[in-house]
């Protein structure tokens, strides 16, 4: 079928664009001003002992030679060591990425799970008391600055009612006692709950407003006044024919968030100590360990190009009109 | 018997800048089997009198008064699941932009199916031979059921909505300028279509046009409305040999004629008034070549002149005829 020659088309362009997102990156870092060896060097040690840990990374070799290593650790998956953690890039991520997804993600797929039906009813009962409060309830949790928010609800909830835990992942007591499966999942879910919400709460407007435009916008189409013509009933003229049809931009917008939510936020695992990569990339560039750093912004980049890949392939599933 | 009667309806909507009367006290009948024509410019009010009768107003629409009767039922005391049980499946209604009347994303077969399974217990085997058959009654090959509407042309996808429009033999037909999106030749097909399926199934149509000269060819009698009222109901041949109000007069004097001696086309002056604030007295004597004194003080009444002939006009009276 022309969908496989489509996403193989695709793959090449992915491939392509990748490879010169990964220059830039490596570009983008050495022109920071600084050094990384300022932050891992303490600046009275000899001259001698800094050449030695240059040269331990690299460093002192021409950036030419440094960029062929660096393609070569690119492309076999390692990335390379940090300049700044004991471990290598690979193994950062490895240990970051789980607790990362599991809040992050999850987050974004429960604000769609309560954004789409919300805004679909919202949209299909326009006007009502009810939008109105969806609709300002939303906008509230949508402007609202994160940390502020955060830092409330850990206040209310972890503080003053003592319900959830101040903040981290898990109870490492619990972890390391011999308990079996069930405590430590039982654990990580305590620890999750507050996180959890308050990233839904602020996440969901967007997905429920955007739903609502789409759907008001198709419930103006003709299709619609034909449908109530044929006499179908309330439920399917909502379901069948708006709201399916209003899924079409919104699909786009979901897999991008997916994308993004790999990512983490800094902010709220800053706030909630959360362990996840945002925080991580952030500290990588200010400390410039370079290899962290490109790592993670390439996994970004290419995280972000699968879901424009996903979100088309999606498209041609839904929208008979779009054929490759 | 008349299927349909529309008694003194009066229709607005509600704007920003006030109440739009689209439709201000229009009677007429509609009898079983025939087909009635009503011809306007655009905004005169007729696709409301279309969603008025299928109660599809857009949310600012405000009844004002009136009755609709259908088989002697007041549609507008109908409540909503009543209202819903009778769109598709006893009044059927084609209307304007037809393009994009149908749902992109499903394919044409199941909409049709769709339309019919509302109405009637009706297993997907039996109804898809059902949608064969309309298929074949408008020309179209059974073989495009399964595909999309953007696989159809503009003339296929006209059909395809006639046949979703007779999926559930309604009674009544309402078509409302359902050629407008299609070029000439098209336009002829499917009118001769329609026409062909009103004779074979005895059916009852209302058509709506802005065009006088399709209308002659498709109805039994003409109703014109002017900005938002019925200025002049009747039988087609005797509208178009002696058409007495001087809108309709206008009216057909401002299309060519093939036949006939040749003359100037003579357009009518002026523009449609603003419903917002329409003109006192009769709405069309701003424009009329006819105006008297009384014409912009009092307005008309709507009284029948000769057999199945009325008008609204202050400048016919009985003796003259």
């Amino acid at each position: 079928m022309n969908l496989g020659r489509f996403i193989l088309n695709r793959l090449g362009q992915i491939v392509i664009t990748l490879f010169i997102i990964t220059t830039f990156l490596f570009l983008l870092f050495r022109m920071m001003p600084g050094d990384p060896t300022s932050m891992i060097l303490d600046p009275k040690m000899p001259p001698e002992a800094k050449e030695l840990i240059r040269k331990e990374f690299g460093l002192d070799k021409p950036l030419m030679v440094q960029y062929l290593y660096y393609l070569k650790n690119t492309l076999t998956g390692n990335f390379g060591k940090s300049f700044y953690y004991p471990e290598t890039v690979l193994e950062i991520v490895k240990r970051k990425l789980p607790p990362t997804i599991l809040l992050f993600t999850t987050a974004v797929i429960l604000s769609y799970l309560i954004g789409l039906p919300l805004g679909k009813t919202i949209a299909w009962r326009r006007g009502s008391r009810l939008e109105m409060g969806a609709t300002v309830f939303g906008l509230f949790f949508y402007t609202v600055f994160i940390p502020w928010f955060g830092l409330i609800a850990i206040w209310v909830f972890s503080y003053r009612l003592g319900w959830f835990p101040i903040g981290g992942m898990l109870t490492p007591e619990v972890w390391a006692a011999d308990v079996g499966l069930f405590p430590k999942i039982w654990d990580v879910l305590y620890h999750l709950i507050l996180p959890l919400s308050v990233l839904t709460l602020l996440f969901f407007a967007g997905s429920m407003l955007l739903m609502r435009n789409s759907m008001l916008e198709t419930l103006r189409e003709d299709y619609i006044l034909t449908a109530r013509a044929k006499g179908l009933p309330e439920r399917v003229i909502k379901n069948r024919h708006a709201a399916r049809n209003a899924m079409l931009p919104v699909v786009t917008a979901l897999t991008l968030s997916l994308a993004f939510s790999l990512n983490g936020g800094v902010l709220t695992e800053t706030i909630f100590s959360w362990p996840g990569l945002g925080k991580a990339l952030v500290e990588a560039v200010l400390n410039h360990d370079y290899p962290l750093a490109q790592a993670a912004f390439l996994l970004l980049a290419i995280l972000v190009l699968f879901a424009n890949l996903l979100a088309d392939i999606l498209y041609a599933y839904l929208d008979p009109r779009i054929k490759y | 018997m008349s299927l349909l009667e529309v008694k003194n309806l009066r229709m607005c909507y509600q704007t920003s800048q006030g109440l739009i009367k689209a439709v201000d006290g229009v009677s007429f009948e509609v009898k079983k089997g025939e087909a009635l024509g009503l011809v306007g410019e655009s905004g005169c009010g007729k696709s409301t009198i279309a969603l008025s009768i299928m109660r599809l107003l857009p949310p600012n629409g405000r009844l004002l008064g009136g009755e609709i009767l259908f088989a002697d039922e007041d549609l507008l005391t109908k409540d909503e699941e009543e209202m819903r049980k009778m769109r598709g499946r006893r009044i059927s209604l084609i209307f304007q932009a037809a393009l994009n009347a149908l749902n992109p994303v499903h394919r044409v077969g199941d909409q049709i199916i769709e339309a019919i399974q509302a109405h009637e217990r009706m297993g997907k085997e039996e109804a898809l031979r059902r949608v064969e058959e309309l298929y074949r009654l408008v020309g179209l090959d059974p073989g495009m059921m399964g595909s999309f509407p953007h696989q159809y042309s503009g003339g296929m996808k006209q059909r395809a909505i006639i046949a979703l429009a007779l999926s559930c033999n309604p009674e009544l037909l309402i078509a409302d300028e359902p050629t407008t999106a299609l070029d000439v030749i098209i336009q002829d097909q499917i009118i001769k279509e329609i026409l062909k399926l009103q004779k074979e199934f005895n059916l009852t149509l209302i058509y709506i046009s802005h065009d006088i000269s399709l209308i002659a060819e498709t109805c039994s009698s003409i109703g014109i409305m002017y900005a938002g009222k019925l200025v002049e109901y009747a039988p087609t041949i005797a509208l178009f040999q002696s058409p007495l109000h001087p809108y309709t007069q206008g009216l057909l004097s401002s299309y060519p004629s093939i036949k006939g001696p040749k003359r100037r086309i003579s357009p009518i002056p002026g523009e449609v008034p603003n419903l917002l604030h329409p003109p006192s007295g009769c709405r069309f004597h701003p424009r009329c070549p006819r105006a008297k004194e009384i014409c912009g003080k009092e307005e008309p009444k709507y009284r029948r002149i000769k057999e199945d002939h009325y008008i609204a006009c202050h400048c016919v009276n009985n003796s003259a005829l």
